[in-house]
């Protein structure tokens, strides 16, 4: 116990400190960083067991991927050296030109794009695969430049349409001979419905929030955890957040469609859009609906299905109708 | 037709092509499943390797660590040495201990078998010839996390698949109207989600947990609840399906696609059958009374409905947090034991009367058990609890293959160490595996370069305890 006259100043202190904790921001931006210090070669350790040491391995390159000629470390720790060679290897550009163009076509070139050894499959195109890995090294490794020059490739502007000559030769299109037709991804999927409902907030940069009925920005925006991942988000096959994901599995699922019927999210999206197209002439408000959430006009044959709809809808038929636009396959798959 | 229906490395599209050449075996598999859509449903029904003894697991997990010298591994020498210090020093746990402190409660021979239960579960011991009780369970390491991490994923941290996620993508699932995996806990237990993750295996795979603190379904499940009178929803799902029907006129054949049109039918009857699935209402007063009105009876009731409409898992969580971590009083132990007897009683007899014992694996775990010394140091006040004790712990099993009314395995005189044929996680996984049907070296996923699989380069089965 302290004595009186020490109290106070005990107190005087801890109020100080209270009062400067609460004055700081809830949250401030950091970022983790590390220092080098006096750096050491370690000894190898025999199938993994720091107690079962072996003799000393000096830093390096692995021979293996060094055209069989060890290449020692010196500068340092040697990590400034480890990433210099890795972001200049061969290997390097491949994989990430492959990985861009999984992005691009939903299926890589190599179809394992996390592993290019003996257990991994072959490019189905190598030519193809090294002609970008060259373009990109010689392109200074820019992205930018890279996924520019893929878009405007004419195997990129293909459509997902196939041809029967085409398909007795190559029926899984590993020769890029079409578009792969792709399910949106879980964020793009709940963007696009925002988007054309109207209610996108595009603001960037910012704090994330939770992923409820009131988030309106871009889902990349929502908020994750690896303790509690987002539901949403992991129903329309978000990979987990403890492990790194080479390719995301696509699933199609009744849970999917019960949250298309039900959740409180889609029913307002329902809901702005309703409002966005509505008119007058329903004629007008289904090619206004057709043009914002499939970027066409509609047949003939879907505009009387519309109007029969429209007829015999009870209630307010606008967002019963742009319900059934948001649930349809033709906004959720990419030709 | 191969039997080699898991592939080692799936690719991850689930195309038709994928998915006929190596996933089902080709063409007749398909036309014998009657799934047309089998290309594109990861949960559809698959076949094993080989015939399997069960259909389904009911995992119940008593976690915080329950103390097996007070539960089902009687030591009289310890009772005998009481009071005092551990011969050789007492193995370092994670906190500090004493002397050997004797079990509090009395144990008595039961059933035909003999096999000795303590008095904490007086029903499940009026029942224990229908168990195997394995009582040199051990794992690495005396904390919760890892421990928990080791026997639902094979690895003691985060980032692998779980044993139900690794069930659904060996064998589907039976229901396409549920879940086929679930998880319960009335709150969450320590770790969380990390623990049911499919991790690197398709997200589709990993448990749907629920908090059942709720009894009401439709506060349960998620969007469950149709937000619009059924001739509204029917007339949206009308003109959705010509629309959709239009559109896949000019895309013939892609499975993708007609997978999406029939999911959203499925969905749609989901509405009126999840419900009820989950319902425990609708139950009997006297049922619920036999489980007992407490978090694990009604946990426990619920799952033998989801168990009864094909859920290939249930697993249950005790309650939030880590209920049995008593360090401080092992008395508490009786209350917690209580509510567990009556639950787990209740579930095998119901199991048993509709026959589905047979077929359904029922798990009595936990993550680790307790010490056969006394907790000592200055984290407790009271020094009447045990501390966690990784070298050994004992589970019970019973039905879907195992043999019932035996014993396996057996600790040192206090109950320290797993002695005598010591089982590891990897061991009971490889051998739930097997009872399912499925060979726990060949369930395997490509990652990363390598092939893994839920027990890691181990597991050995454990043939003494299969019918």
């Amino acid at each position: 116990m302290l004595p009186a006259d020490r109290r106070g100043e005990y107190e005087r202190l801890k109020a100080t400190h209270e009062s400067l904790k609460a004055e700081l921001p809830s949250k401030y931006p950091f970022l983790h960083g590390a220092a080098e210090f006096t750096p050491w070669d370690l000894p190898l350790h025999k199938r993994g067991n720091p107690e079962d040491l072996g003799e000393i391995v000096p830093r390096g390159f692995p021979a293996v991927l060094a055209n069989g000629k060890p290449l020692k470390f010196t500068e340092g720790s040697g990590r400034m050296e480890l990433a210099r060679t890795v972001a200049h290897h061969s290997l390097a550009a491949r994989v990430a030109v492959n990985r861009m163009w999984l992005a691009l076509f939903g299926e890589g070139i190599v179809a394992t794009p996390s592993n290019y050894g003996s257990t991994g499959d072959r490019p189905a195109v190598p030519e193809l695969l090294e002609y970008l890995a060259g373009r990109f090294a010689a392109n200074g490794y820019s992205v930018k430049a890279m996924i520019r020059e893929i878009m405007l490739s004419a195997a990129y502007q293909r459509t997902s349409a196939t041809q029967a000559a085409n398909d007795a030769i190559d029926a899984a299109n590993r020769t890029f001979w079409r578009q792969n037709r792709r399910r949106l991804d879980a964020e793009p999927l709940l963007d696009a419905m925002l988007a054309v409902s109207g209610e996108l907030d595009r603001t960037a940069g910012g704090e994330s929030k939770p992923l409820d009925e009131a988030f309106v920005r871009r889902s990349l925006y929502a908020k994750t955890s690896r303790f509690q991942q987002d539901e949403t988000l992991s129903l329309f096959d978000l990979p987990s957040a403890l492990v790194t994901c080479e390719q995301r599995v696509v699933t199609t699922v009744p849970l999917q469609k019960l949250f298309l019927l039900n959740s409180g999210m889609v029913a307002r999206r329902a809901e702005a859009l309703g409002k966005r197209i509505a008119r007058d002439n329903p004629s007008e408000s289904v090619a206004v609906a057709y043009r914002l959430v499939f970027n066409r006009a509609p047949t003939p044959a879907e505009l009387s299905l519309a109007r029969d709809f429209l007829d015999s809808a009870g209630g307010n038929p606008w967002p019963q109708y742009a319900w059934v636009l948001l649930s349809s396959n033709e906004f959720a798959y990419v030709d | 037709m191969s039997i080699d229906a898991i592939p080692s490395t799936v690719h991850p599209r689930w195309s038709r092509r994928e998915a006929l050449a190596r996933m089902a075996g080709g063409f007749g598999l398909l036309a014998f499943n009657g799934l047309a859509h089998a290309a594109s449903n990861p949960l559809a029904p698959k076949r094993p390797h080989f015939e399997p003894r069960a259909k389904r697991i009911i995992y119940l997990v008593m976690h915080g660590g329950m103390s097996h010298v007070d539960t089902f591994d009687p030591k009289p020498m310890l009772t005998k040495y009481n009071g005092q210090p551990v011969p050789g020093g007492a193995p370092k746990t994670e906190r500090s201990t004493g002397n050997l402190f004797a079990s509090p409660f009395t144990f008595s021979r039961r059933g035909q078998s003999g096999i000795e239960v303590s008095e904490l579960f007086p029903r499940v011991g009026s029942m224990i010839d229908d168990f195997c009780v394995i009582r040199s369970m051990w794992t690495e390491v005396p904390n919760h996390e890892p421990s928990l991490f080791m026997f639902n994923t094979g690895t003691i941290q985060p980032g692998r698949p779980s044993l139900g996620s690794w069930l659904m993508y060996g064998l589907g699932s039976e229901s396409q109207n549920l879940p086929g995996f679930v998880v319960l806990c009335p709150g969450m237990p320590v770790v969380g989600s990390p623990l049911w993750s499919s991790a690197f295996l398709p997200a589709v795979f990993q448990g749907t947990y629920l908090k059942n603190n709720e009894t009401d379904p439709f506060k349960l499940i998620r969007n469950i609840r149709a937000n619009a009178p059924p001739e509204q929803q029917r007339r949206k799902l009308d003109l959705l399906a010509a629309l959709n029907r239009e559109h896949l006129a000019v895309r013939p054949g892609d499975t993708q696609l007609e997978a999406s049109v029939e999911t959203m039918e499925t969905a749609f009857r989901m509405q009126t059958e999840a419900p009820e699935a989950f319902d425990i209402r609708q139950e009997k007063p006297e049922t619920l009374a036999r489980y007992g009105d407490t978090e694990i009876g009604r946990s426990c009731l619920l799952a033998r409905r989801l168990s009864e409409r094909g859920v290939r898992m249930v697993q249950v969580y005790y309650g939030n947090s880590q209920p049995w971590d008593n360090h401080e009083d092992i008395l508490e132990h009786r209350t917690l034991a209580a509510r567990a007897d009556a639950a787990v009683a209740a579930l095998v007899e119901d199991l048993k009367q509709r026959g589905m014992l047979r077929d359904t694996i029922v798990v009595l775990g936990t993550e680790f058990g307790r010490t056969p010394a006394v907790e000592n140091g200055s984290n407790t006040k009271l020094h009447f609890g045990r501390d966690h004790n990784s070298l050994d712990y004992s589970i019970a099993v019973a039905g879907g293959g195992f043999k019932g009314g035996i014993t396996y395995g057996a600790t040192d005189d206090f109950g320290y160490r797993a002695a005598e044929n010591p089982v590891h996680p990897h061991d009971l996984n490889a051998t739930l595996l097997h009872l399912l049907g499925l060979d726990h070296t060949r369930l395997t996923w490509s990652y990363s370069g390598r092939d893994f699989r839920l027990t890691d380069v181990h597991g050995e089965l454990i043939h003494a305890i299969l019918a």
